[in-house]
């Protein structure tokens, strides 16, 4: 099973994401705000890195380039529960793999978002 | 009313009920607390005290998939590999044994209360609080239930009433400002007692408050 | 009502008794002199002398009395009272016995060095610079210990006017050492004397118009004093004799000045009376302090006016004020039955006449309290400046609140609850279990955001205040989770805007006192008092707040101003926190009401 750490600012939504992706993901960990997601990211080595682009003070977007930068880097697979048009630009120019809309997250559409 | 700009306490709540979960997050949120992750398994709890190192892990006794004491085993796992995070658990019963077994070596950062305890929202948030700081908080039914469980005649029936009550409330591990609140008496009324006590069950003066509960409940236990 | 000045002086209650004491002893010490000075009126080279002496000793020590009577923290009144005594001790000089006669002598030049310590301290009875200590200092070796030196080698057989009485001090008689004596003493007394003169002329140059109309009579008759002094040493026989005498009489006047200069408030009540009259013409703003500064002769005068409600002292501007004292300035307060009203900084010479600051104040009661007045209206309307900015800048910051709490709240739950229901969806078939605890969380989740967007828009505005203050507080009070003592009035029903301000007093107060008080209970509290609703929340927590934290209570403040009420805040460390607002229920003739 690949490993996820979930990162995002609203409780609600980690708790959600843990549990909508257990069954096929193994939940290694959590953070709030980018600087933990980073550090966890070198401590765990997750697979994967689910992230809001949100976040306070370092966004999805800036751990997003932080991760592609590191050795083996994790797929990261960014996500926010606001309008995906007002996002394109910045969207076309990470190196993130992928963009899923908060509400419609589960296993399913992660996996086949990975590949 | 604020007195200064004190960060609030960072707590997760680990219990199978979501309602009661929620519960315990809605009130806590309400005392000034911050609610990190909530959970429902001892797995997704290591996980989560791994991430967010918060300061206090309230843990039901009792989670899946056996629910017999997968959240106590938690619970001293989090004390040994994680210092930094105290740990309250929540029972639904008085479980003697549970509780004396999760104050074995230390009572720093540990906590046992009943789920009932829940309802009294100010001696809650202060038992999360004391918790969270170090300290002790042992639910005053188990305390009396060791206290009373004694049938042998000792040093024990030498007490006065007062030194009793104290003595329980050290036993819960409430600090000595705490217990003369609790007992409307000055704080030096509450000194004089905690020695007489020491003296009476010939006990070595204890420094930390946690460690005085260590020596009361040895004390209760073994006699 | 006459504006009493809060003076730092008054007569000490033991001070009569002491006086009339003093006064006697005066009296018997002048006769014993003047029986002293007729008895050896033949060795007393003029009987003009003796009288001019004993005349002196009457004025300085009837001088020094009154003087330490109006003034008892001043030396100068004691000083005056030593100098005079000692004035009649040097008539004993003319005794026939040799004890009476030596101690004549060795106080016979003493009262000059008094003299110039006094007139270097007034007005104050203080010596200030170590130029002024040092020529006392001098002063005094003068005409003590080179007066006792000379007498030890002076014999007085053959000096006119002679037979003496024995000089006890006398060790040998030797004219060359007493007249090098006796020439050194002359030196340093012209020395001290133009030292005097020199510092006086200082600090008349750098003394303000007030200090120098206080000191200006005792200079003047010093200086008539020492010429005519030095007009007598310089001259011989009977020139000597007349300038000595005239200089006593000068001498005599000292005392007299210094009272003058005392008392110069009855002169000046010339201007205080044209400040009456300037002052029934209503000058404009700021006339007063001009107006003042010139009755009291001291253009530097500062005039600031005390704001009771908020307990600091402002300009005519309505501007907050410093009222320090600085080196040469006093503050003196001025009060108006009892209450204090404003504050005069001002040259300190002037600590010395109350009555004219007295009089002055009395004088300006009425258009004191006016500028006063003046002065207050416009720091409300700074306030009321401010606190619009406030409420525009609140009105920002609560949309931009409301938009992230829309975000943060209800819309991240119906996204979880999105979520929810697709897993749900896709475990239907597989693991029933499984999908029925899903939907129950997801019913969970959708309640949680009703809540949160029911929260929000009983913030915009609380729909419960429909049905009347006493159900939405109890609405609010239920919410608490530290219990809530509630006693709601019963009456008519104020104005929505005055409902809607308590239901937020309450709402706010008791939100902090959960968050922070640690408290195990709060009183909450409304009734109706003159035309206004008292809303009163109070806690038996640890108490510490302060307006300024973040804790919205600012805020609160600005809404109860602005349809007109008052805000009261009580917190102390340890002694819980009290709210009082007073929320007026009269309508405005602009109030858009309607319920």
């Amino acid at each position: 099973m690949r490993t996820v750490l979930i990162v995002d600012d609203h409780a609600s939504f980690r708790a959600i994401a843990r549990a909508a992706l257990s069954e096929r993901f193994s939940i290694v960990g959590e953070a709030a705000d980018g600087v933990q997601a980073l550090a966890l990211a070198r401590e765990l080595r997750p697979d994967v890195v689910l992230v809001d682009v949100g976040l306070p003070g370092l966004d999805g977007f800036g751990v997003a380039a932080a991760l592609a930068a590191l050795d083996d880097a994790p797929q990261v697979v960014l996500t926010s529960s606001r309008d995906r048009r007002d996002l394109e630009p910045l969207l076309r120019e990470t190196p993130a793999r992928g963009f899923i809309a908060k509400e419609v997250l589960s296993d399913t559409l992660l996996g086949e978002l990975l590949g | 009313m604020p007195t200064g700009t004190e960060p609030p306490t960072r707590v997760v709540i680990a219990d199978d009920s979501v309602l009661l979960r929620e519960g315990i997050a809605a009130l806590l949120v309400d005392s000034g607390f911050e609610i990190l992750a909530q959970c429902g398994t001892a797995d997704d709890l290591l996980m989560i005290v791994r991430s967010y190192r918060p300061d206090v892990a309230i843990v039901d006794i009792r989670m899946p998939p056996t629910h017999t004491d997968e959240g106590l085993r938690a619970a001293r796992e989090i004390r040994e590999r994680y210092p930094g995070t105290s740990v309250l658990v929540l029972s639904q019963y008085v479980e003697s044994g549970y509780a004396l077994d999760l104050l074995a070596e230390s009572a720093e950062g540990v906590g046992y209360l009943l789920k009932d305890r829940v309802s009294d929202v100010r001696e809650f948030a202060g038992a999360v609080r004391r918790v969270a700081a170090g300290g002790t908080a042992l639910d005053p039914a188990v305390v009396a239930r060791l206290v009373g469980s004694r049938s042998v005649k000792g040093p024990l029936d030498e007490l006065s009433a007062r030194e009793r009550e104290v003595l329980e409330l050290m036993a819960e591990g409430r600090s000595n400002a705490g217990i003369a609140s609790r007992m409307v008496i000055t704080e030096r009324a509450v000194e004089k007692h905690v020695t007489s006590i020491f003296q009476k069950l010939r006990l070595p003066a204890a420094t930390d408050d946690h460690r005085r509960v260590l020596a009361v409940l040895t004390y209760l236990r073994t006699g | 009502m006459s504006l009493a000045v809060r003076s730092t002086y008054g007569l000490a209650r033991h001070a009569r008794p002491v006086a009339i004491g003093i006064g006697i002893c005066a009296v018997a010490a002048a006769v014993a002199g003047a029986v002293a000075l007729t008895r050896g009126a033949a060795r007393a080279q003029t009987t003009l002398l003796a009288v001019t002496t004993i005349v002196a000793g009457c004025t300085f020590v009837a001088g020094g009395i009154v003087a330490w009577l109006r003034r008892p923290a001043n030396l100068t009144g004691p000083l005056m009272m030593v100098a005079g005594f000692l004035l009649f001790g040097t008539s004993m000089a003319q005794a026939q016995q040799s004890v009476p006669f030596t101690v004549g002598l060795v106080i016979g030049a003493v009262p000059a060095a008094v003299v110039a310590h006094l007139v270097l301290a007034f007005p104050d009875g203080r010596l200030h610079s170590r130029s002024e200590r040092v020529v006392v200092a001098a002063a005094y070796v003068d005409v003590t210990l080179l007066q006792i030196a000379m007498l030890m080698f002076m014999g007085f057989e053959h000096l006119t006017g002679c037979p003496c009485p024995e000089n006890l001090l006398l060790i040998r008689d030797d004219s060359s050492i007493h007249s090098a004596l006796m020439g050194t003493q002359r030196v340093l007394t012209v020395v001290v004397t133009v030292a005097v003169a020199l510092l006086l002329a200082m600090r008349w140059r750098g003394a303000s118009r007030p200090l120098r109309r206080a000191v200006a009579p005792v200079v003047w008759a010093t200086l008539v004093t020492v010429v005519l002094l030095a007009a007598a040493t310089l001259a011989t026989g009977v020139a000597s004799r007349t300038f000595g005498a005239a200089a006593r009489i000068a001498l005599a006047a000292v005392p007299i000045a210094y009272l003058l200069g005392l008392y110069s408030a009855r002169i000046a009540r010339v201007g205080v009376s044209d400040l009456v009259v300037e002052l029934g013409r209503l000058p404009g703003p700021g006339q007063l302090r001009v107006a003042l500064a010139r009755a009291l002769h001291d253009p530097s005068l500062e005039l600031a006016y005390w704001i009771p409600e908020s307990e600091t002292y402002v300009g005519i501007d309505g501007q907050p004020v410093a009222v320090r004292a600085s080196p040469g300035r006093t503050i003196t307060v001025l009060e108006r039955g009892g209450r204090r009203v404003a504050a005069l900084v001002h040259d300190e010479a002037l600590d010395e006449n109350r009555e004219l600051l007295d009089a002055v104040g009395s004088a300006a009661g009425l258009a004191l309290e006016n500028e006063r007045l003046q002065a207050e209206l416009r720091a409300q309307l700074e306030e009321l400046r401010d606190s619009r900015a406030r409420i525009v800048d609140a009105g920002d910051t609560a949309r931009r609140r409301l938009e992230r709490n829309l975000h943060d709240g209800a819309q991240q739950r119906l996204v979880a609850l999105s979520v929810a229901l697709g897993l749900a969806e896709t475990k239907l078939d597989t693991d029933s279990e499984r999908a029925a605890a899903m939907l129950a969380a997801a019913r969970q989740e959708l309640a949680a955001a009703l809540e949160e967007l029911r929260e929000i828009a009983r913030g915009l505005h609380p729909a419960i205040l429909s049905r009347g203050l006493g159900v939405a507080l109890e609405a609010v009070a239920e919410r608490s989770p530290v219990p809530v003592d509630r006693h709601v009035e019963e009456g008519e029903r104020p104005p929505p805007s005055v409902e809607a301000a308590a239901y937020y007093v309450v709402s706010e107060a008791l939100t902090n006192v959960a968050r922070y008080a640690q408290a195990s209970a709060a009183t909450v509290r409304v009734t109706r008092e003159l035309g206004y609703l008292r809303v009163d929340v109070s806690d038996d927590g640890i108490g510490g707040a302060t307006i300024k934290d973040g804790s919205g209570l600012e805020g609160l403040r600005d809404r109860v101003e602005a349809i007109g009420g008052r805000l009261e805040f009580r917190s102390s460390p340890g002694s819980g926190t009290r709210i009082v607002a007073h929320l007026p229920l009269h309508r405005r003739p602009d109030d858009a009401d309607r319920h």
